[in-house]
This record gives structure tokens, sequence and C-alpha cells, in this order.
């Protein structure tokens, strides 16, 4: 198993208590093949319970609740390995909670499930 | 905390699962008005969505099958369930999944077919193939048919939130209150039923194939509430799951198709094993090769991540015939079809639950169940390929009967008190949070360490002793959580939540099968090998009463005494 020391960086962001966002850095050991998504869950676990984010995750790329902005980009996390320097913001086009979290669940979304697959 | 906001309603439906989407739109179609209330985004969250394949049914002259029939469906759940399961719910079961199919179909889910019939797999278990598909993804296909369905109808509110206590009044129940995780603020309803689909809680132990929010909240809201549960030792483990790489751990690995074709299960020390624990090997049933892979994983032959390997570089043309799973592997950074998979045991479904009538009533007034949230239907072990039906059939019923219940009950306005002290309740973890020592994250880690290890796969005596034992402590320890104080998103608060919840639960599970003495379905324990029809052909029923658990046995239901 390899491991090697990474460093990524987190938007953060409360709305009630925050006045502007800010990014912290997060230092980790990436295992080999962990995801952008398995590296945000190291976190809150190992270093930082008060980061949010979806508490709910299929692992399959049906429910597109881990998706979050990985360098500039809307990214399934689940799917994308971790990589050192990594900027990690939370999905664009969706209101935002907290830190990571948005609501995915908001009006303009619901169009989405009306289409036929 | 926040506001409350209060609403009333005739029906609450808890869970946006299969089973909560029919009780919901059943509900609806009568003219009452119906809350739905979910967790996290309706349609992107649950246990259905993930539910891969199969839909059992009987088609008749409609399938590839006519020669099936609801009787021999039947003889099969009674087989499969050990003689557990009730035959009062088996006939209604096993008669209305068809009609099902045909709903789903109008709603835009799109089975695969064979000509103009309905196409069929076959799983362990079945006389006939009658596993119904939609591509590789029927269960997603099916939620996001019902959320449509849902979004059509002005009588059903939508609503995103964790219920987090079942309200009652003069022995009934009169409502529920939760939490908006998005902003703390809480919510109080008034309802004349509440019908809890929240399926099922393999996050009890470490390894699941069920997704991260199957915690069995609705057997915690039903248990505190003091309704029965039913036979919640029964736990049933997929041989196969991923334990590696971290984010496809719990994936469920096809085995019993693969094996056939080539495909190999060996140790951590690269040898075969298999053979040392029943004669067929890898070929054989679900429950045994569980039972082989977790006695290696025991004996310390394990891979780096503590499971045992699986090859399938033999197995021709994988990836085009299994495009869900192993394409998703290697979309996830595993070199397939090369790569050696990593796989052990994994809780695949909760057996037991709410203990429902065939009108899906619980022992409380008001309170209905449906789909794995719900407990006596299967017994001991379950058909692959049931459970989405369950959820139509029993979703179906359920949402009907608590409609039905509204048209002749006046609705009770809820005790203040009891929800103040629910409020307070919550909030009260989070003031204390600010100076707790133990996050709960870690006490529900170590839960799901020792459930896996000592209520799981295989049970003795002493290593459901020695878990009773182990959980005590830990509930000693939620008194001294930490937890960060903000109200907005906040996942430890949630788990904060849970893990009380989860403690409960996992000691009822230890306490039923400890007091189980035989093995049946899914139940091994390894001091009692044998089935003990004499002694143990009936229920486990557990409740709550003044503060504890209590354990009481119910007789199996029977139709049919020629079937056993």
């Amino acid at each position: 198993m390899s491991t090697k020391k990474i460093k990524v960086k987190i938007f953060r962001f409360d709305p009630e208590v925050d006045k502007q966002p800010s990014f912290q850095e997060y230092e980790l050991m990436k295992t080999e093949k962990m995801s952008v998504l398995s590296a945000v869950q190291y976190i809150y676990e190992k270093l930082d319970g008060s980061l949010s984010f979806s508490g709910y995750f299929c692992y399959r790329k049906l429910c597109g609740l881990c998706q979050m902005k990985v360098n500039k980009r809307n990214r399934l996390t689940c799917r994308i390995p971790v990589e050192d320097g990594m900027v990690i913001e939370p999905a664009s086009g969706y209101p935002l909670i907290k830190d990571l979290a948005v609501d995915f669940s908001a009006e303009k979304e619901k169009k989405e499930l009306g289409n036929e697959d | 905390m926040k506001s409350t906001q209060e609403i009333k309603t005739d029906v609450l439906v808890i869970g946006g699962g299969a089973a909560g989407c029919w009780a919901a739109l059943t509900a609806s179609l009568r003219g009452v008005d119906v809350t739905l209330i979910n967790k996290y985004p309706l349609g992107k969250s649950g246990t259905t969505i993930v539910g891969m394949i199969t839909y059992n049914a009987v088609m008749g002259e409609l399938g590839v099958h006519p020669e099936d029939s609801p009787d021999i469906y039947f003889q099969d759940l009674v087989k499969e369930g050990a003689l557990l399961g009730d035959q009062d719910l088996m006939e209604i079961f096993v008669r209305r999944g068809r009609e099902t199919v045909l709903q789903l179909e109008k709603m835009g889910v799109r089975w695969d077919k064979v000509g103009d019939k309905f196409d069929a797999r076959r799983l362990p278990g079945m006389s006939y193939p009658r596993g119904c598909f939609s591509d590789h993804r029927t269960g997603l296909f099916i939620q996001r048919a019902l959320v449509r369905e849902i979004q059509k109808r002005s009588n059903i509110r939508v609503l995103e939130r964790k219920v987090t206590k079942l309200l009652t009044k003069d022995g009934q129940i009169v409502g529920a209150v939760g939490l908006h995780i998005h902003d703390g603020s809480f919510l109080k309803v008034m309802a004349k039923s509440v019908v809890i689909a929240t399926g099922g809680a393999g996050r009890l132990f470490k390894i699941t194939s069920m997704p991260e929010d199957a915690r069995g909240d609705g057997y915690s809201l039903a248990y505190e509430a003091g309704a029965k549960l039913i036979d919640m030792e029964f736990h049933l483990f997929f041989p196969a799951t991923l334990v590696y790489p971290e984010t496809l751990r719990g994936l469920v690995v096809p085995r019993g198709t693969t094996v056939p074709l080539g495909a190999r299960i060996l140790n951590g020390r690269r040898e075969r094993f298999m053979h040392k624990y029943y004669p067929e090997a890898e070929l054989t049933t679900r429950d045994k090769a569980s039972i082989s892979i977790f006695k290696e994983i025991k004996s310390g032959a394990v891979t780096p991540h503590g499971g045992v390997y699986m090859d399938v570089s033999s197995v021709e043309n994988l990836l085009e015939k299994y495009p869900t799973s192993f394409k998703d592997f290697k979309d996830a950074g595993m070199n397939l079809p090369d790569e050696w998979l990593e796989i052990a045991p994994g809780l695949h479904f909760t057996l037991g639950g709410v203990q429902i009538n065939g009108f899906c009533e619980a022992s409380l007034p008001g309170l209905y169940a449906a789909g794995e949230a719900a407990g006596n239907m299967h017994g001991a072990n379950r058909i692959g390929g049931s459970a989405l039906p369950e959820c139509s059939v029993f979703g179906q019923i359920a949402g009907e009967n608590a409609a039905i219940r509204t048209q002749f009950i006046q609705p009770l306005e809820p005790d203040r008190k009891e929800v103040q002290e629910e409020r307070e309740r919550l909030r009260s973890l989070l003031d204390a949070g600010k100076n707790g020592h133990i996050r709960p994250v870690k006490i529900m880690r170590t839960l799901q360490e020792l459930m896996y290890d000592k209520v799981g796969v295989l049970r003795t005596g002493n290593s459901l002793r020695g878990a009773i034992t182990e959980i005590r402590e830990l509930k000693k320890k939620t008194k001294d959580m930490k937890i960060h104080s903000s109200e907005r998103y906040n996942n430890e608060w949630i788990d904060a939540i849970d893990i009380q919840n989860m403690l409960h639960l996992g000691e009822i599970a230890a306490q039923c099968a400890l007091a189980r003495e035989e093995s049946r379905g899914a139940h091994y324990r390894e001091d009692f090998p044998q089935q003990n029809d004499r002694s143990w052909k009936k229920h486990s029923l557990s409740w709550k009463e003044g503060g504890d658990i209590r354990i009481a046995y119910h007789p199996v239901t029977v139709t049919r005494p020629e079937e056993g």
C-alpha cells in the first residue's frame, strides 16, 4: 500500500457566522485510489468535524449528491482521485447551505427529475 | 434553536424510497392530505435507487415463464424464509406483484422484454425466473418514475427533514417531530396516520451494501414510541462486497454467476480456501459463502484491507457481461479484469423490523410500516429480488389503510410538553457537545466494528454477551459527546442523534440473537448450528417498556400448514 502526504484546500463558509468565505488547508495521508469524496470524509472523521457536506452518498454514480467543484469544475467526487494541491468547493448551480453542503433539492433541480432517462 | 414550523396533515409518510412513495401516492388517490418527509433530497437518496436489478413478480401469460404461479412463489418464500415468514403477508405479496409491474410501466419504467413478454432473471431460491428488470438500474428507474408521479399530485407535500420522534397520545400515534438538517429548524407535524417507510439498518455494521442514510431510523422511531419490533436478530449478509477502494466499499460483487465462469476466491496468502468449510467451495449458497469467508478472515489470512481476494481475470467478457458492477469498479481506478478484488461479507438486508399485519398496521393505532422497515414477511432469509416488489405491494397497502383510517378519527392535538422536550433534547446535544470529549462518529465506528465481529455473519453466546457489554459501555460514552455548535448542516449533530438510536438497535439485535439458541436462515449460531423447529419456529418480539428492552415470542402466521 503506497501512501503519501498531500494537501487540499477546502471552501469554508457559514453564512450565519462568517462575513466572507475562506479556504482552509488540510494535510492528509493519501492512500492508493483515494477519491476526493473519501478525502473529504477522512477530513470529517479524523481532522475536522465542523466541515459540512452531504449526509448521503450512493457511491454508484446514481445520486449526484457527491457533486463538488474540484479545481473549478463540478465533478462527481466519488469517482475522482484526490491529488495534492486540489481546491475543493461546493457544487456550483445550487444554493449554498454551509461549506460543501448545498441544497440539491432546490426548485430548479426538480425539472431534471421530470425527464425520462 | 430556530423557529418551530407546525403543519397539519392527514397522512404522514416517513421515508421517500419506493415504499414511502407508493404509500404517499396511494393515500393521495383517496383525496386526503399527504405529507412525505425524506431525510435527504427525494429521488436522490435512500436505498431504492441502489437496488440494482431484480424485481420479482409472477407475470403469468405476460411473462416468459407462464408456468410459474403465485402458489409456487409462495412455496419458495416459505422455504427460503426458513418457515419464519408470516404466510398471510406472503399470500398478499405473491398475488399483487404483477399489478405493480404494470403500474410502474405506465409510469414510464421500461422493463426489459423478450418480444412482448416481460423478461426475467433467476436468482437462488426461485423455482422459475421471475426477477423482472429494467436495464441494470431497476431501482433507480422505479424511484424516478414514482417521484415524477408525486410531483403531479397537488395533495402531496414533500419536505426534507429528519424525523426524530413520533408523537403519541392516549396510546395512539398523533404526529411526529423533526429537524431540518439544512438550518437546524424544528418541525412539528400533526397527523392522523403515520407510515414508516425508512428502509433498513445496514449501517449498524462495518461493511454493508446500504448507503449512508440506512441507519434504521424507522425501527428506532417505532421502538421509542412503544411499538413492537419483530425478528430483529435476522440480518442478511451478502458474501462478496468490496472492501477496497474506500469509495467503493460495500458494493456488491456478483459471485453466484461469476464463479461458474471461472472466478476464484483466495485468502490473503493467495490460497484457495472455500473447500475447507463446505465441499461445494466457491459454488456454495449465499449464507454458507458468507460463513466461509468470515471464518477465513477471522483466521487472520486477510488482504491488506481486511478481506479476501476474488480473482475474476479468467471470466470472459467480464466488462460487457456486467456493465454496472465491474465497469463501475474500473471507473473508480481498479485495473480490471486483472487486479484482484478485495471482498468480505456485507450487510445486505435487515430482515426484521416493525411488526405489521395484513393492513400494514403496526402494534400502535395510527402507525403503519412498509418495505424493509416492516419486519415479518420474508422470515429468516430473503430471496434475491423480493425487496423492491415488497416496497411496492406493502407501500400501497400501508398508504391505502393509513388514508382510510383518517375517515374515522378526529385528530388529536399532540402534547405541547412532549414536543418541547424533544426540541430541548436535540438542542441540549449541541449545548453539551461544546464540553464533551468523544466524537459521535467514533462511537459509531466502534459500534459498527463490534456488530460486524460479534453480531454479524457468525454468532456465539460469548460473542453476543461480549457485544451487549460493549454496547452498554458505549451508551455511557454518549453522555460525553463532542459536537461543534453550528445548527447548519451539522453532520456531527446528526451522528449524535443517530448513534443513540443505533446503540439500542444493536443491543436489541444482540439480545434477540443471544436468546435464539438455534440457527435459522441468516441467523447462524456456531454453538447451536441446527435449526430447531420444535422450540424456535416462532417470531421474537422486542419493545421498550420502562426504559428497557423487553423480548417475547409470537407464533408464525400459517395459512398453508402443508407448506411446513
